[in-house]
């Protein structure tokens, strides 16, 4: 089981090492291997969303960096807003701070096992765990087709942005997940995941500037 | 937004609504009219020598035409299903790489397609929710034409629709009960007729004969008729007694 450790511009100074690591082997595969993104002269893939606002979540094995997400306020510029507005003719492009972007959900070549029980799973638990915890809304972003599977197999609510078209080659589509206690726990169950995976060290930054967050245990 | 957009994200809004998943069929068959379709199916893709019988999640392919398809198993030489073996993505019938469409048996199993009224279609392939590899295909007695903006709507009533089938179908396991007839033909296979002697017995084809044998055989998960006895007899298909008055007709 991984854990889920929250990194934000508080904490990030507790995480250099694991986060440095990450973005190089992101780097490794999607610009070097796949060359999916231009290859970036200090071996890591960084993009205009990599903001001081952004939260991400780096799933932990071990001491190994397995898997993340990053996820920002829609009423912050995100990659749905900024590459794919054209997407969200359903529902219009989303631009509130409890409706989040999620993006950077990727998991090791070697870590990627076959079924709902596999690291992508206990990852999407994860990102309703934080989402619940901080009073998000919806979370969701452009992604390809296949995920949406996933994402519905887990027993979630997801609306459709707009409809699937075909970006690099891959059916993708724009969709937010409804976030609530009941998408958490059938998520768990689907993907055998026992309980919390979160882990917050440090300072934290609340997603939601003004709200209060649910976090166990802090109620002051 | 096209009236035809409005419809399938209306059809999204309720796909969790239905009260069971022969009305969700119901409705999006209605839905999929619209692009010129009149005849789905839901299934697993068979590996190796396994039969695609036992892999149907829902079905309302022409029965006459399925039957066939699983007693001359022609997923085999059909070069639609092949083809997404290889590349998991949509495709319509039509379009299948033409080096496919010219290999043994493909051209056959076309042209009956077509006599059942499936002369082309569109095959939307899935990951099911134990990641087996599936299909959402829908068919229809004509030329089938899609924009990418239509062949997007299509993907994405499939996604949807098929993992609402499976998470009913978990939730409610379905045990598959022998019908009356299966039950007749399986006792007369275990009293050692044929499915010709059966089928004259019956007063039916042979093809008919076959088509339930196989049914038979994906119900009970049986690798062959005697193993379907057996596992018959075991979750209480059919009775040793049954068994032994069929024995009897024998003599």
């Amino acid at each position: 089981m991984i854990e889920a450790h929250v990194v934000t511009i508080r904490n990030k100074h507790l995480y250099e090492r694991e986060f440095e690591e990450f973005l190089r082997r992101r780097h490794e595969y999607y610009a070097v291997t796949n060359r999916w993104v231009p290859i970036s002269d200090d071996g890591l893939e960084l993009d205009p969303f990599d903001t001081p606002q952004a939260t991400y979540m780096l799933g932990i094995m071990g001491d190994r960096v397995v898997t993340s997400a990053r996820l920002m306020p829609t009423s912050l510029p995100n990659l749905v807003s900024e590459e794919f507005p054209h997407m969200c003719e359903n529902i219009g492009l989303p631009q509130r701070e409890d409706w989040a972007d999620w993006t950077r959900t990727y998991v090791l070549p070697e870590y990627r096992g076959v079924g709902s029980t596999g690291i992508l799973g206990q990852m999407f638990c994860a990102v309703m765990e934080y989402c619940v915890e901080e009073g998000i809304s919806h979370v969701g972003g452009v992604l390809q087709q296949y995920l949406l599977k996933r994402w519905l197999d887990m027993g979630w609510n997801v609306i459709p942005a707009g409809l699937p078209r075909i970006l690099s080659g891959d059916w993708c589509l724009v969709a937010y997940i409804e976030v609530n206690e009941m998408a958490l726990e059938s998520g768990r169950a689907h993907a055998s995941v026992p309980g919390p995976l979160l882990v917050r060290r440090g300072e934290q930054l609340p997603f939601i500037e003004s709200a209060p967050r649910r976090l166990a245990g802090a109620a002051l | 937004m096209s009236g035809h957009d409005a419809a399938v994200f209306e059809f999204i809004e309720r796909v969790e609504t239905h009260a069971s998943i022969d009305t969700l069929l119901d409705d999006l068959l209605e839905v999929v009219s619209g692009f010129g379709f009149q005849h789905m199916i839901y299934t697993g893709l068979p590996a190796g020598d396994a039969s695609i019988a036992t892999l149907v999640k829902t079905n309302r392919f022409p029965e006459d035409w399925w039957s066939r398809y699983v007693e001359g198993d022609y997923a085999r030489s059909d070069a639609v299903c092949q083809q997404v073996f290889d590349k998991i993505e949509p495709f319509v019938w039509s379009e299948v790489d033409a080096e496919r469409a010219a290999m043994d048996g493909a051209a056959r199993v076309a042209g009956e397609a077509a006599e059942h009224g499936l002369a082309d279609g569109y095959v939307v392939p899935l990951f099911s929710r134990d990641e087996w590899l599936s299909v959402m295909s829908f068919g229809g007695p004509d030329k089938i034409l899609l924009s990418p903006r239509e062949r997007g709507a299509v993907n994405l009533m499939a996604v949807y629709a098929s993992s609402t089938i499976e998470r009913r179908q978990s939730r409610h396991p379905r045990r598959a009960r022998l019908t009356g007839r299966e039950r007749e033909v399986l006792l007369w296979t275990a009293a050692g007729k044929s499915c010709w002697d059966i089928s004259v017995i019956l007063n039916v084809s042979e093809q008919t004969i076959r088509f339930h044998t196989a049914q038979i055989r994906a119900k009970l998960n049986a690798s062959n008729i005697t193993h379907a006895v057996v596992r018959a007899i075991q979750q209480g298909e059919i009775t040793l007694g049954q068994l032994a008055d069929s024995l009897g007709d024998m003599g």
